[in-house]
């Protein structure tokens, strides 16, 4: 039975990776998928419903959204997939430092992580995404500070419970240094924990970046982002629900995936860890 | 009660929230020009903004300046709207009571449904109507909350034209369904789960067996002997959604115009009314670490094995 639910989990993850594979192709290649320009302004067809000529449909302006959709892909996937791996790599410098070194170094960077925990992640990536200016670079900056620190409390832990083994000793016993036993003994043991978090934590990161760019603080228009594609169209929705109902379901689709992704995989390696 | 316990955790709360003033003080910094006229404003009287630097101290060091910030946030001051030149303090407790009232409303739906549907899960688990609720539970978590909210607007105000659309008036009973349901959903569907695994560990315990075997009714059993024991980390979670409900507050509250503090941070958004964004995000933040520190210290009266152990 155990056997048979290993391979099972292992198809799945397969089958969902090749899902996420082709996602990141499909916004990828958008250029070449897409069937129309995502800004060409083509009035005969204003406000179409879908048919076999715009899948998706068309907007106010008659621009087509499937190809709209494709090109939003681009910017929101780079966003949230950049964001994961910088706050990823502050999160493990942070957390393996403050969990390996203890005293007085982990009080203060554990109160600092507390800290950053203590906001509500959504309303510091506002506040900060307000005061600076927009663009893509501060829109990862924005979600890496709302976003780090969970990484450093989950990989603290992980510190914590790694500094008890015995090759720990063993390589300070040999007279490594501790920053040497950490990049080479602590973080090796990380990464498959590291893969975890990360590929459960892409779909919050793109949820945060979809809500910055509906409140209009990420990507600024004519650049079609999944968020402010459904804040520009939402007042439209009771005539042509269709323009809201696609960019929605990308991020929804985009996600389940991640999400669905991260949690067999974090079944496969361990369950008994905090998350 | 352990009185160690409560005194201790409730006084780390004091250096939690100097960090946050501290991270409000310094994204106040960052606005371009005096810190005084980023709470004031520059079209402020000039009596306002001649108060506000005096408090700042014109060109003192920023640990002095931060301490003037300070003084001003004990005095309940948190600036004016650049836009109305209302005292934002004053709109905050006029705004609190409205979001409070919503978030109530969601945490009932989200308790309800997601207990229910977990304990459903739990019963019937590895059927037919685990499988479904389990996918179902994941998709509604992938939803972003503002399209799953203009989803239900459409569906329940535009086709079947059952509800309003937007609104509060005055709190009517039929204008919180949809915004609560929204800021629910989520929150039930990740309680679904953790009641379903938390349900599936009880009724995995010995205890419930010799219910069984003594016969009770299989209602009984789980209502009464497996749910009230799998509830405290469902409790938890509960408390803790309270404080995100701040975070899905925000778009709900925009989509549906509801007069909470969420919609007015959005509007201090659009309009760059850093007085009034800063003011928001201090107080959710503070708001945050009070609901936490209300969770932990309920936790520690329901699990004895808490309030012993040290704090790691």
């Amino acid at each position: 039975m155990r056997t048979f639910n290993k391979v099972r989990a292992l198809l799945l993850c397969k089958i969902l990776g090749t899902g996420i594979i082709l996602v990141l192709l499909c916004a990828a290649a958008a250029p070449l998928l897409a069937p129309y320009d995502p800004v060409a302004v083509d009035l005969d067809c204003v406000k179409q419903p879908p048919s076999t000529r715009h899948l998706m449909g068309t907007d106010t302006l008659g621009r087509d959204i499937l190809s709209r959709v494709l090109y939003a892909g681009r910017t929101s996937l780079a966003i949230g997939l950049s964001a994961t791996v910088v706050s990823l790599g502050i999160g493990l410098c942070i957390g393996l430092i403050s969990g390996y070194c203890g005293g007085a170094l982990d009080a203060a960077l554990s109160m600092t992580i507390d800290l950053f925990l203590a906001f509500p992640s959504l309303l510091l990536a506002i506040a900060v995404a307000v005061v600076l200016p927009p663009g893509i670079g501060a829109t990862v900056f924005a979600l890496c500070i709302a976003g780090w620190a969970s990484f450093a409390r989950l990989f603290r832990g992980v510190a914590l419970s790694l500094k008890e083994e015995q090759f720990i000793d063993a390589a300070r016993a040999v007279g490594c240094s501790s920053m040497r036993i950490i990049a080479v003994h602590v973080l090796p043991n990380c990464i498959s924990i590291a893969l975890v978090a990360a590929s459960l934590k892409i779909g919050s990161f793109i949820f945060a970046e979809a809500a910055l760019s509906f409140l209009g603080l990420g990507i600024q228009p004519p650049t079609p982002a999944w968020g402010s594609m459904i804040s520009l169209y939402r007042g439209f929705l009771p005539s042509a629900p269709w323009m809201v109902i696609f960019p929605g379901c990308a991020i929804a689709g985009t996600v389940l995936l991640f999400n669905i992704f991260g949690e067999v995989l974090r079944d496969m390696i361990d369950n008994r860890m905090q998350w | 009660m352990n009185v160690y316990y409560t005194v201790q955790r409730t006084l780390m709360v004091v250096p939690t929230i100097m960090g946050i003033t501290m991270i409000t003080f310094f994204l106040l910094k960052a606005l371009p020009g005096d810190p005084a006229y980023g709470l004031a404003g520059e079209r402020a009287d000039a009596e306002v903004i001649a108060r506000f630097s005096q408090e700042f101290g014109n060109n003192a060091s920023v640990a002095a300046q931060y301490v003037g910030y300070l003084k001003l946030l004990v005095r309940g001051e948190f600036g004016h709207s650049y836009y109305t030149n209302r005292r934002v303090a004053e709109d905050l407790a006029e705004k609190l009571p409205r979001t409070f009232q919503l978030a109530c409303a969601a945490l009932c739906v989200a308790a309800g449904c997601g207990i229910g549907i977990g304990v459903v899960m739990a019963v019937f688990r590895g059927r037919l109507i685990d499988r479904c609720c389990l996918m179902l539970t994941a998709t509604f978590i992938a939803m972003p909350v503002f399209w799953l909210g203009l989803l239900l607007m459409y569906v329940f105000c535009f086709v079947l034209k059952l509800l309003p659309p937007a609104g509060s008036d005055g709190g009517r009973l039929m204008f919180l369904v949809l915004p609560a349901s929204t800021l629910g959903v989520h929150a039930a569907a990740s309680l679904a789960r953790i009641t379903r695994a938390s349900m599936i560990d009880v009724l995995a315990q010995p205890y419930i067996t010799t219910a069984r075997a003594k016969g009770l009714p299989a209602a009984g059993v789980i209502l009464r002997h497996a749910l009230k024991n799998a509830l405290i980390p469902v409790i938890t979670m509960i408390g803790l959604d309270f404080g995100s409900f701040l975070n899905g507050a925000v778009l709900t509250e925009t989509i549906f115009g509801w007069d909470g503090i969420g919609r007015y941070a959005v509007e201090g958004v659009f309009r760059r009314d850093y007085p009034v964004v800063l003011g928001c995000v201090l107080i959710g933040a503070v708001l945050f670490v009070v609901v936490n520190l209300v969770v932990d210290l309920t936790y520690a009266l329901c699990d004895p094995r808490i309030r012993h152990s040290k704090k790691m």
